[in-house]
């Protein structure tokens, strides 16, 4: 169990986590056996080969898939027990999420993506607390254009911003840079990291690339559904090389 | 709020993609309402006729209506009229007399030329105002009929008969020709009814109705209440008589109009609901694309804290919107939509001239209606994307979720549902109105479970379709079929332009047969603009026909050769029919719309077809006759003419038909209708079938023949007698000579001989004479004898068997044409169904249309494709219809009794058209989406995500 001790500091969790797809012949085990979690204001990253289950992995974590056994919680609510409703509600208060693409919807404006996840819960966002995250997205006057009129980079930071309106106990993001250069990559990066220095956020992404992966405080490797390894404040050397190790 | 916001936005982007759909629901809601304001514009025409003939009333005296043999008018003898007129609360009466034969007066033209009015009557009666302003007449031209040789007539009848105030008009009365001197000209707006108006005593002689009034008007003195003249009158009254007032004359002459009206009402208003039913398919295959096309968005609102319910709404509020702006332009669509449909029926007949009158009843129920409608369509696919998981939506997997054994099931189930109601009905065991309300139920159940059902065989069916040679056959000829109407269409269109814009002057048409050529001036203002109008339309339609249709004709061409040389079919052919076979779901929505627009017209034509076989069988075997007689507007035939036929040579058995209402079983009995005929010769001129007991005593005026109909229903046998009640109120004992097991000839229950019938009704009238030709006599010089006799009578005509069965299938071509267009409406919106899906699967396969462009498909493979995949759909469609509409059409044949249809023919000519009809569709349809996809920039389009 790689360091679950005490359960209190971890803004989300999984115990024995394992998912199975398909049946038979055609059976295939995405996870097997993951125990992991993430603390409260802490930047993680996830690495692994194609497949190794990483998706499914922060699927099942964010409340949006189930596992076929074990236990995932956010905060100390027990995911598998819930029925749809009190999974929407969840999501809704609890969860943000940044996919790799077709993050925003085209019709609204930029600013209207972002409080997207309040007017769906029917809340008042905390004005104070949303223009400063307003702010730190730096989108200016383009804050009232629709999507198709910003920048990839303004795109996903858009998305960071949205995923963290509703000030959810954890971001989880899939690949969010897998879809843009490097530079726009580190544009977006930092202003994620920025969300876990200033507003106390707890991010835990996905990423093949190690130069993405030393923005973290952390990354855990990931193959054949299991994780194998771990390394805290990781440079892009230092998981360059325990990338090469991990393919030997 | 959010969830609002998202639909409005999300309509407002997909602008184009619902235009369609609105399109479907704008027709579907036009029709309804286009239903009921004919219904009520004809209502507000006869409300305001009878509105303005009561208007100077305060009371009416009139016969008791009799609800058995109908109102007996003329029973109110002339002196009560002196009588009421001395009251002192009274200030004036007239007397009034009616006309009660079914066309009144007709009028002959200079030519000799009997005119009416088309559908509407001419009502006959007499004058009945004081002097100048009677019954609401405005007396636009010369003074009040007077005298036995007087008559007004309305502005249209004068116009029609060329006739002027001073001029003499020949009328056609039960008496025979009559010639009057037109004295006045009035102008009454009803509908286009015309009015023969003839001052009190004629009116009474030309009636037959001396020394009796019809009905009494009567106004009362100054300061008198209506309700203290009714009490004033009554004790006055003989037996027979009442007095009633103002408002319930008014009541009273509304009824029978509105009870028309109401059946018309419902019979379009069925035939608005097939039309928005097929919308149902159309909406819920859009609301269903726009959901698979929103997967992800979906996945993504789900991922970030949307409910299922919130999902659902979106898709929900979507459809409300889109239903209120088709309902609110259905609305005002329904007023050219009710213009349509007179203009339909005024092709077939007639139709009165009426205004619009659009109620608040039209606005709400039209509103409901479209709006429930489009909820209802959208109701699946609403659920299916509440459905939608977050994890397949980020995958991206494409696939729609998937219900098919549910969806099999439950179309199995229906379809099931559906056939056994439509058994059940033809066992007739539910009654008349429970047979059809079952036959209707099964066929919408079976529409709906069939549509269900078919996405299971779509594929396959769209794949076996697809293989080259009919596809090819069909665009071959739709292709030429295009190319021809598109030549007429753009010619039509610029003679119309150039007409409309006045640039020629008068245009002659040749008249055909030695008629006289028809002299068309150019139109102005209104006119004008509408043949402006139509002119464009036309053309547009001719250069889109012209457009499509080479191209089709070239490549159905080329198909056909190829699968003729027994080549592996073209890529194009093969990429539709993947493309076809790809979501089997919609193709099969898409063709179910036309299925059941196709179907109904299958459905109708067997029918049709069944009844002319059936009827030349009859005419074949059991028509003795090889003459007919009978009037062109149904008016009595005269008196002396069979005399005069059986005086020509040749002419071998002459019988007379005629036909009125008894009362079976004495004064208590039920009133049925008797037939008469000329005993001594009837059965050699149509021939009865006898299946007991014989034609003797009939003779004698002391027995009748019933049917099997009548003598099963009450258990009678031969020998038995009956009490019969005539109209004079005399009962006879009539012993029962035989039974007729041919009741093709007989409108009534029982027949008896004419002079039996006239003892008790002298007046009765000569519904049809039949006449054989002797053996051995030349038949073509007697029927060319009987014709010319025929033609020194107005309206008399005389047939032979051949010219008979040409009218009967005339009549039922007329009742086709009427029906087919009335389903005409459906198949537009089922061909929009086509249109529409093949846009949304274009814009859905924008980045594959790119790639396939980028590797090198001309833009006119582009478009084979797309016309291909169009064609293959609507033939799909075209042949579930047909199978459906001929399953019907049999179980339709049995359901109607065999008197009137008893064999089932399949119309195959009209089935070749609609097959024809359905590549045309496909070509149609595939027009703009084609030239879209063919725009596309290949770079641009693989750039779409
Ligand atoms: N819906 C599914 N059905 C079947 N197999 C799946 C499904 N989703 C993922 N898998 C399989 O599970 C394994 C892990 O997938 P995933 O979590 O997407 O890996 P990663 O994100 O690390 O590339 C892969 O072998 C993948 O093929
Ligand atoms: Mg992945």
């Amino acid at each position: 169990m790689s360091g679950v001790t005490s359960t209190a500091n971890f803004a989300a969790y999984c115990r024995n986590a394992t998912k199975i797809y398909g049946k038979g012949e055609t059976e295939v085990r995405a996870l097997y056996d993951v125990s992991v979690g993430f603390e409260t204001g802490r930047f993680t990253s996830i690495m692994g080969p194609s497949g190794s289950g990483k998706s499914t992995l922060m699927q099942c974590m964010a409340g949006l898939d189930s596992l076929t056994s074990g236990q995932t919680y956010v905060g100390s609510v027990e995911l598998s027990s819930l029925k749809d409703k009190q999974l929407t509600e969840l999501r809704r208060n609890q969860i943000g999420f940044i996919f790799q693409a077709f993050n925003l919807i085209p019709t609204l404006s930029a600013e209207e993506n972002i409080t997207l996840p309040l007017d769906l819960a029917g809340t008042t966002p905390d004005k104070e607390f949303m223009k400063q995250v307003i702010d730190t997205v730096g989108l200016g006057d383009r804050l009232g254009h629709r999507p198709n009129e910003l920048s990839g980079g303004q795109q996903q930071r858009v998305a960071v911003a949205r995923a963290m309106a509703s000030r959810p106990a954890i971001i989880f993001g899939d690949e969010p840079t897998g879809n843009v250069d490097s530079k726009t990559g580190a544009e977006i990066l930092s202003f994620m990291q920025l969300a876990v220095r200033e507003f106390g956020q707890t991010i835990v992404m996905v990423t093949h690339d190690p130069v993405s992966a030393s923005y973290s405080d952390r990354v855990l490797f990931l193959a054949d559904g299991e994780i194998v390894d771990e390394m805290q404040n990781p440079t892009a050397d230092s998981v360059f090389d325990k990338m090469r190790h991990l393919g030997d | 709020m959010i969830i609002t916001k998202l639909s409005l936005r999300g309509i407002r982007n997909n602008l184009g993609r619902l235009a369609l759909t609105v399109l479907a629901i704008t027709l579907g809601v036009g029709f309804v309402s286009g239903s009921f304001i004919i219904s009520d514009s004809l209502g507000k025409v006869f409300d305001s006729i009878v509105e303005r003939a009561n208007q100077n009333l305060d009371a009416r005296v009139q016969p008791i209506t009799d609800d058995s043999f109908g109102q007996t008018p003329g029973t109110i003898p002339e002196s009560l009229l002196d009588d009421i007129l001395a009251l002192d609360e009274v200030a004036q009466v007239d007397g009034f007399v009616a006309y009660e034969g079914a066309n009144g007066f007709i009028g002959l033209d200079v030519d000799g030329e009997p005119q009416t009015p088309g559908g509407p009557p001419i009502l006959t009666f007499s004058w009945n105002g004081p002097s100048e302003e009677g019954g609401g007449f405005e007396l636009v031209d010369g003074s009040a009929p007077s005298g036995e040789n007087s008559v007004a007539i309305n502005v249209e009848q004068a116009e029609a008969l060329g006739v002027g105030v001073g001029e003499e008009v020949t009328f056609q009365t039960p008496t025979g020709l009559k010639v009057f001197s037109v004295d006045g000209i009035v102008s009454f707006t009803a509908g286009g009814a015309w009015f023969t108006l003839f001052d009190l005593p004629t009116g009474q002689q030309q009636f037959d109705k001396v020394g009796l009034l019809d009905a009494m008007e009567i106004q009362a003195a100054p300061g008198v209440l209506p309700s203290a003249v009714l009490s004033a009158i009554e004790p006055l009254l003989p037996e027979g008589v009442e007095v009633i007032d103002q408002a319930q004359a008014s009541a009273e002459d509304s009824e029978d109009f509105n009870q028309v009206i109401s059946i018309l009402g419902n019979i379009l208003l069925g035939f608005a609901l097939v039309a928005l039913f097929v919308s149902l398919f159309i909406i819920y295959n859009t609301f269903a694309i726009l959901v698979s096309q929103r997967i992800q968005q979906i996945g993504m609102l789900r991922a970030i804290g949307a409910g299922r319910g919130q999902i659902r709404n979106t898709i929900f509020i979507e459809a409300i919107l889109v239903g209120v702006i088709g309902s609110v332009l259905g609305i005002v669509c329904g007023v050219g939509v009710a213009e349509l449909i007179k203009a339909l029926f005024e092709s077939q007949g007639g139709f009165p001239e009426t205004g619009t009158v659009i109620s608040l009843r039209t606005v709400i129920v039209a509103l409901i209606v479209g709006i429930v409608a489009t909820l209802v369509s959208a109701l699946l696919p609403a659920f299916k994307a509440g459905k939608i998981s977050p994890v397949e939506a980020i995958r991206n997997e494409g696939v729609q979720p998937g219900n098919g054994r549910v969806r099999v099931l439950v179309g199995a189930l229906i379809t099931a549902v559906g056939l056994f109601a439509v058994g059940y009905g033809l066992t007739g065991a539910a009654g008349l109105s429970g047979t059809l309300t079952l036959l209707g139920a099964g066929a919408v159940f079976t529409f709906v479970g069939v549509a269900l059902l078919s996405g299971l065989f779509a594929g396959l069916a769209v794949q076996a379709l697809g293989r080259s040679g009919p596809v090819g056959l069909l665009g071959t000829i739709s292709g030429v079929l295009l190319l021809v109407g598109g030549v007429a269409l753009l010619v039509g269109g610029l003679v119309a332009l150039v007409f409309g814009t006045g640039i020629t002057g008068e245009i002659t048409v040749p008249g055909q047969d030695g008629a006289e050529d028809q002299v068309f001036t150019p139109p102005s203002g209104a006119g004008q603009v509408v043949t402006i109008i139509f002119g464009a339309m036309f053309g547009a339609l001719g250069a889109m026909f012209l457009f499509s249709g080479p191209r089709a004709l070239a490549d159905g061409f080329r198909l056909l050769v190829h699968s003729f040389r027994g080549g592996a079919e073209t890529k194009m052919a093969r990429i539709a029919r993947e493309n076809a076979a790809r979501s089997p779901q919609r193709t099969a929505a898409t063709a179910t719309a036309l299925m059941i627009g196709l179907a109904l017209v299958t459905l109708v034509s067997v029918l049709g077809q069944s009844l002319k076989t059936s009827l030349t069988d009859v005419l074949d075997n059991s028509i003795g006759a090889d003459l007919f007689v009978s009037t062109e507007f149904g008016e009595p035939l005269p008196d002396d003419f069979a005399a005069a036929l059986l005086e020509l040579e040749g002419i071998g058995a002459v019988s007379e038909y005629r036909s009125i209402p008894i009362r079976l079983g004495g004064p208590d009995g039920d009133v049925l209708r008797a037939d008469s005929f000329t005993a001594s010769t009837g059965e050699s001129v149509l021939t009865y079938n006898l299946s007991e007991g014989s034609f003797d005593g009939l003779s004698d005026g002391t027995a009748v023949v019933v049917t099997t109909s009548l003598a099963d229903d009450r258990g009678l046998r031969v020998g038995q007698t009956l009490d019969v009640e005539f109209e004079d109120g005399v009962t006879e004992q009539l012993a029962i000579a035989g039974i007729i097991a041919n009741e093709n000839f007989t409108n009534g229950t029982m027949l008896m001989d004419n002079s039996l019938l006239l003892q008790h009704d002298d007046d009765a009238p000569i519904e049809s004479i039949g006449a054989t030709i002797s053996a051995g006599a030349d038949i073509a010089a007697t029927t060319d004898a009987a014709k010319n006799l025929g033609s020194n009578y107005p309206s008399v005509q005389v047939f032979n068997n051949d010219d008979l069965q040409q009218e009967l299938e005339s009549g039922i071509n007329g009742l086709l044409v009427l029906i087919n267009g009335l389903l005409g409406l459906a198949l537009v919106v089922a061909f929009f169904g086509v249109v529409n899906t093949i846009v949304l699967s274009v814009l859905e396969r924008t980045r594959e249309i790119g790639l396939l462009r980028a590797v090198g498909m001309t833009r006119g493979q582009l478009m084979s494709t797309i016309r291909w995949e169009a064609i293959m759909v609507s033939l799909f469609g075209a042949l579930l219809g047909i199978a459906l509409g001929i399953l019907f059409g049999i179980a339709g044949v049995r359901a109607i009794p065999d008197t009137v249809i008893d064999q089932v023919a399949i119309p195959w000519t009209t089935l070749a058209v609609i097959v024809v009809m359905s590549g045309l569709i496909g070509v149609l349809a595939a027009y703009l989406p084609a030239r879209r996809a063919a725009k596309l920039n290949p770079l641009d389009a693989i750039a779409t995500l």
